[in-house]
């Protein structure tokens, strides 16, 4: 049957149509790629060729000394607030994920998630302040390495609840049912098959949560002080130094020294990072090795 | 397809059932009545979730060692018929269950049996293979790890045997802890049945294991149950009327959440006592 004429040029324009757009679509997907892409690597650049020429091994080596010497103490500080808040934040926030998305139902469980996304949405300079006014003086803590890390972790826990909620929600129906046929107890399908399979999600969401951490800095002015001595693993009347803290006040100081430390502290905070988001990758990629979607 | 749909699909042969005198289901017991080679035993069986009842007043003995197919329209209650069996409908909200099945000498439907031993000796295949994310080695030992059935040691002569038995064994005796999901659906599918053979049960369960998987890969289905039906009893949903009466030695036809009729494969095909049954049986309602 032979096309009518009209109708072929119809369905070209149609085609050239299409194709415009499809273009327009992938041109706009690049450019708001590159908005995200170009100002992490400028960040990235600026930050470390400000830091890398004057850097020396020593400023991680030695403690700070007025507003001079190194970082040590600021790193050494990050370091335990980071891992403490991985301990704590974590346990939490995994548990309460675990609790929301399996057991918990009806009211208790909106009450619950409500409760959770209001904390998650409260500014960290009043969960700070909040940590000031109840632990650092009501509890008599005084500025301390557990007020700091208990406000932190206070902060992210919703969000790492949340990712795994999120993530134990995702597990597909198929693969609990199966193991229920089988006989696995709760447990164990919780054990070797949910959270096997949430495992990616769950880390993923940890290490965002442990980078947040690491770049605050409101909540921990407020609760772990400052000191340039090394820290002593006290969880209370240990004030201690942390990386943010030197970015933000060495920078405003008169001295060429000073600026540079502040500059080391924001390029060591964004290698910490960096290694944070590489060991996310590492384990996600070796978690996800038996998925169903390569 | 919801009740509406099925009622509806039921409608045109009203007429037609009308000209045959009714026939009362004469037995529905699904093999010859020695009480010792009963496995199953179901009376009055009724379950429903909410407020609908999806299946009831169903009595059945099913014996041991035998290929038992259940064929009906959707929504006539087979697969909620089969899940009451291991009790995997518990979960659904509103579900309620009435009557008795033995498993036994074990009453199922009672809140005193042990729902994990109950799974694992009343297993169950889905319609669609579901391996677990973990190794092809560690699908099969799933169960044998968690029942506790055997020791270290022993983990690798099992996951071999099991293998071999569902003829798997060449295809991945050199991957074992690679992804199950790199391997095909036929393949994948007897990787489930491995690891449901693996924790020995008496009965398996199988919701239209074949429909997602292709005609050689049925094939080899097929002919494993054959072979494993002396140590197994096997119950099967199957929506192909070509495979039930190719596989079973007994059919069970449900029709609207009754069991119309059940006996003999060949006599379900070739001489049905109902008039559903034979408008079923002929092809003639889907």
């Amino acid at each position: 049957m032979a096309r009518d004429p009209e109708a072929l040029t119809r369905i070209g324009v149609r085609t050239r149509r299409r194709k415009a757009a499809s273009g327009a679509a992938i041109s706009l997907g690049v450019i708001a790629l590159a908005l995200v892409i170009v100002p992490s690597v400028w960040i990235i650049a600026q930050v470390a060729s400000k830091a890398l020429p004057h850097m020396s091994w020593s400023v991680i080596t030695t403690p700070g000394v007025g507003l001079g010497g190194g970082l040590e103490n600021e790193i050494v500080g990050t370091l335990l607030i980071t891992f403490g808040v991985a301990l704590l934040a974590g346990f939490i926030g995994v548990m309460s994920g675990i609790y929301l998305s399996q057991f918990a139902h009806g009211r208790a469980a909106s009450v619950l998630r409500g409760a959770s996304e209001v904390l998650a949405g409260i500014p960290s300079i009043v969960v700070g302040y909040v940590g000031y006014v109840s632990l650092v003086v009501a509890f008599h803590w005084g500025f301390s390495l557990g007020a700091g890390l208990i406000t932190l972790s206070v902060m992210v826990v919703p969000y790492i609840a949340k990712t795994t909620e999120v993530s134990l929600r995702q597990v597909p129906t198929s693969y609990v049912e199966g193991a229920e046929a089988l006989g696995l107890n709760p447990g164990q399908i919780l054990r070797t098959i949910s959270l096997r399979t949430a495992l990616p999600g769950i880390v993923t969401g940890l290490i965002v949560a442990l980078a947040i951490s690491v770049g605050e800095t409101a909540p921990l002015l407020y609760t772990a002080g400052y000191s340039q001595s090394l820290p002593h693993v006290a969880l209370t009347h240990s004030p201690l130094g942390y990386l943010t803290y030197a970015v933000w006040t060495f920078y405003n100081e008169p001295s060429a020294k000073a600026v540079q430390l502040s500059f080391d502290a924001a390029f060591l905070l964004i290698v910490l990072v960096l290694a944070l988001i590489t060991a996310s990758r590492i384990i996600v990629a070796r978690a996800s090795r038996h998925r169903e979607v390569a | 397809m919801s009740d509406e749909s099925v009622s509806q699909a039921a409608k045109p042969n009203e007429e037609y059932m009308q000209d045959l005198a009714p026939r009362p289901v004469e037995s529905n017991s699904a093999n010859s009545s020695d009480p010792s080679r009963t496995v199953i035993k179901v009376s009055d069986l009724t379950v429903g979730f909410g407020k609908t009842t999806i299946i009831s007043g169903v009595n059945l003995m099913l014996t041991r060692g035998s290929i038992v197919a259940l064929i009906g329209p959707t929504g006539s209650g087979k697969t909620t018929f089969l899940r009451s069996l291991n009790r995997m409908n518990d979960k659904v909200h509103g579900y309620f269950a009435g009557g008795s099945v033995l498993l036994g000498e074990q009453e199922v439907l009672t809140d005193r049996v042990d729902l994990l031993e109950l799974r694992r000796r009343v297993g169950m295949l889905f319609q669609r293979p579901n391996p677990f994310p973990m190794s092809i080695r560690d699908n099969v030992l799933a169960g044998v790890k968690a029942h506790g059935l055997a020791k270290k040691s022993e983990h690798d002569q099992i996951v071999r045997e099991t293998l071999e038995r569902v003829g798997l064994w060449n295809a991945v005796s050199g991957r074992l802890h690679d992804s199950p999901f790199r391997l095909s659906g036929g393949q994948q599918q007897l990787l489930c049945l491995a690891r449901s053979l693996a924790v020995q049960p008496e009965v398996l369960l199988l919701d239209e294991p074949t429909s997602a998987l292709d005609p050689i890969s049925v094939e080899s289905v097929e002919k494993l149950l054959a072979e494993l039906v002396s140590e197994i009893t096997f119950i099967v949903v199957t929506h192909s009327l070509a495979q039930a009466k190719r596989i079973s030695d007994h059919t069970m036809f449900f029709f609207d959440g009754h069991l119309k009729e059940s006996g003999p494969t060949a006599q379900i095909f070739e001489d049905p006592r109902q008039p559903e049954t034979q408008y079923y049986v002929s092809g003639r309602m889907g």
